[in-house]
């Protein structure tokens, strides 16, 4: 009967008591933890997912939802620029890489994005199968992708019109798979990737009899992310040659450095003498830091243009997301100090119900030292279960948050994570638990044996 | 008298707050030798008692066990001495509701230093004839069932001195005397000597040369 087996003695002997603190202990620890788990992942992915990209090009409009939709594609793209435009504002020499992102389209949900091969270097993507993509309508699918829909090197697909699935096919103009990318952890995971020109084609290659156009037109009305796509629609038929045809490519002055993927940037943007042609937005890297204090100002006088930086962008997200967090924060330990406080109580009230316990145990031979290093083993093994529960639960119930959010929201959250931070959890809550029985095990240790046990 | 005293008591004086409770001039027990104490309520005894096992330090006067200088001790040394010389069965048995009767027994081998010797705890309930209870909770034991428990617990070490509170007040008459048979060959058969403390008049008989405390000023019933 050592300190340690007496003390799960007496927790088990009041089972419920035990159970309730604990409980109200590890609802405490398991709300911070998710909160721990959620906000470590968020600001993880912001920051993986915008990794080389210094600003963004697009359309007028709100700057955060650029960011998201271009960068994070999680949101609707706010409209598209037209390449001349932009064209202009990529030839600055302070512009050292500009990668195209055109949107529109998805297949099972899962976002068709036009770009350069340049964005796997970006993104750090390699092709664990197959091959990049090289002719118009050939694609390369994420990991994630891949995995869920199924489709194989080498098989067709047909995506739809609008980003959440069920849009109308573009039966015209199937994709093929070329290739699929090894997981990388970001959001090219969950992206089919082509090329520019293939998205282009996809809506240029549509001559849906007249009912189907209505239709369409219904579909592009209630979706504002297509409908900036119509005006380039009509001239589809002389552009589609163009297209093809510019695939030998002029240099152009956004692919300057000597790079080996200034060749397949030179395809992509060799669309832009296209007149007419849009994109959603570029990508930039700048080839001086210098570049954030003139460039963005140049790009937002541009025209139609607007300049959004993600780290300014994500910085106000999460500084959004931040509030939250701190009501959450507030939550969390209102709880925790709930239940310190409930373990106080059970103590004090063990401490009264146990005199007797206690005063025998001095008798046997127990010095006042050992009653009160009994006290704290009980209540250090009483918050460490809790502690160990709660984190369990916290782990338990991020994983089932990131399920729901992965299958409704589109983001990847997990609960098979151990963070450093947790360790200063499982040691707050140990402190906490010496803490709440320093007083009790105080005063059993000056209690006076001989009165307790003459007591009749 | 032949041999030394276990216990040797001289000029013992003891007071809460300002009332003396307890004065005993002169008194010695020798080993072996089963004595009671005899007096009403209020008289001292378990104030002797708790002297004794060292549980008080006496206000004056010296107490010796077994050639142990109770009352000059200091706390850590009267405990850790206690624990291995003392065993106590009270009126109120103060078993622990937490554990099985074995684990209340392995709990008292724990606190006085002793390693775990199940043989040893089963051995004493079975001689005590409760060895079968050994997995029961003290809340499932009839009251002469914990009584021998509390026996078993205070004998399990083999203490020099067995000190006993009231523990007949609660029993009828041939509960009386079976309490009294296992506490004297439980003494007899851990080597303990045995001190009985009551008030209760229908044991005086078994005992020689009781001590009788009439309040703060006793005397020796018959002088040894």
């Amino acid at each position: 009967m050592n300190i340690l087996q007496l003390a799960f003695a007496y927790l088990l002997h009041r089972p419920w008591l035990t159970l309730l603190n604990v409980l109200l202990l590890a609802l405490g620890l398991a709300t911070l933890t998710v909160m721990l788990l959620f906000a470590h992942q968020a600001e993880e992915r912001l920051r993986r997912d915008s990794k080389g990209v210094d600003l963004v090009i697009g359309a007028k409009g709100s700057p955060l939802q650029l960011i998201l939709s271009t960068v994070y594609h999680i949101d609707v793209p706010n409209g598209n620029i037209k390449l001349a435009d932009a064209e202009t504002v990529l030839a600055d020499p302070m512009v050292k890489r500009a990668i195209p992102i055109a949107l529109g389209d998805s297949f099972k949900s899962f976002r068709i994005v036009g770009t350069g091969t340049a964005f796997l270097e970006l993104q750090n993507a390699k092709i664990a199968e197959g091959m990049v993509w090289k002719l118009p309508l050939e694609a390369v699918l994420g990991a994630e992708v891949a995995r869920k829909t199924g489709i194989k090197v080498g098989t067709q697909f047909i995506g739809s019109h609008g980003m959440g699935g069920g849009g109308e096919g573009h039966v015209n103009a199937p994709y093929t798979v070329t290739g699929i990318l090894a997981p990388t952890g970001s959001v090219v995971d969950r992206l089919i990737l082509t090329s520019v020109e293939s998205v282009w084609k996809a809506h240029e290659t549509v001559a849906p009899p007249p009912d189907l156009a209505t239709l369409l037109r219904g579909v592009m009305a209630r979706d504002p992310n297509v409908a900036p796509k119509e005006p380039a629609k009509p001239a589809g038929a002389d552009q589609g040659g163009a297209a093809q045809g510019t695939k030998q490519g002029t240099k152009q002055g956004t692919a300057k450095d000597g790079h080996a993927h200034d060749e397949h940037e030179g395809h992509d943007h060799a669309a832009h003498s296209a007149p007419g042609k849009e994109v959603t937005a570029f990508l930039v890297q700048y080839a001086s830091p210098l570049a954030v204090a003139v460039f963005p100002r140049m790009v937002q006088n541009t025209g139609a243009l607007q300049a959004a930086q993600p780290a300014y962008e994500t910085a106000r997200l999460l500084s959004m997301i931040g509030f939250a967090l701190d009501a959450l924060r507030i939550f969390a330990g209102v709880l925790i100090l709930a239940s310190a406080l409930g373990l106080l109580i059970a103590l004090v009230n063990a401490l009264n119900e146990r005199q007797t316990d206690l005063a025998l145990m001095r008798l046997l031979g127990a010095s006042p030292l050992r009653l009160a290093a009994q006290m704290l083993a009980e209540s250090v093994t009483l918050t460490l279960a809790g502690a160990i529960l709660g984190l369990f639960l916290g782990h338990l119930g991020t994983h089932l948050l990131g399920q729901w959010l992965e299958a409704t929201r589109q983001v990847q959250m997990t609960g098979m994570l151990w963070l450093p931070a947790e360790w200063a959890l499982l040691g707050g809550a140990l402190v906490l638990g010496l803490l709440a029985a320093l007083w009790p095990a105080w005063r059993i240790s000056r209690q006076d044996v001989a009165p307790v046990l003459a007591r009749r | 008298m032949t041999g030394n005293p276990l216990i040797c008591v001289e000029a013992l004086m003891h007071r809460y707050a300002d009332s003396v409770v307890l004065d005993l001039p002169r008194w010695q027990v020798e080993a072996g030798r089963h004595t009671l104490v005899l007096g009403p309520s209020g008289s001292g005894k378990s104030t002797l008692l708790t002297l004794l096992a060292g549980l008080l330090t006496p206000s004056s006067g010296k107490i010796t066990v077994d050639g142990f200088a109770v009352g000059e001790a200091s706390q850590r040394e009267r405990d850790a001495w206690r624990a291995r010389k003392v065993g106590f069965v009270m009126q109120r048995l103060h078993l622990i509701g937490a554990l099985t009767v074995e684990q209340n027994l392995a709990l008292a081998q724990t606190l006085a230093g002793l390693p775990h010797d199940a043989a040893r705890i089963h051995d004493t309930l079975a001689r005590l004839g409760v060895g079968e209870k050994s997995k029961r909770r003290p809340h499932e034991l009839s009251m002469g069932e914990a009584q021998r428990v509390a026996i078993a617990r205070a004998v399990l070490h083999r203490p020099a001195l067995l000190l006993a509170d009231e523990p007949t007040s609660a029993l009828d008459d041939a509960s009386c005397d079976a309490a009294l048979d296992l506490l004297t060959s439980a003494a007899a058969e851990s080597g303990a000597t045995l001190i009985v403390a009551t008030h209760d008049q229908r044991i005086k008989n078994r005992f020689s040369e009781p001590l009788i405390l009439s309040g703060p000023s006793s005397t020796v019933g018959a002088s040894a």
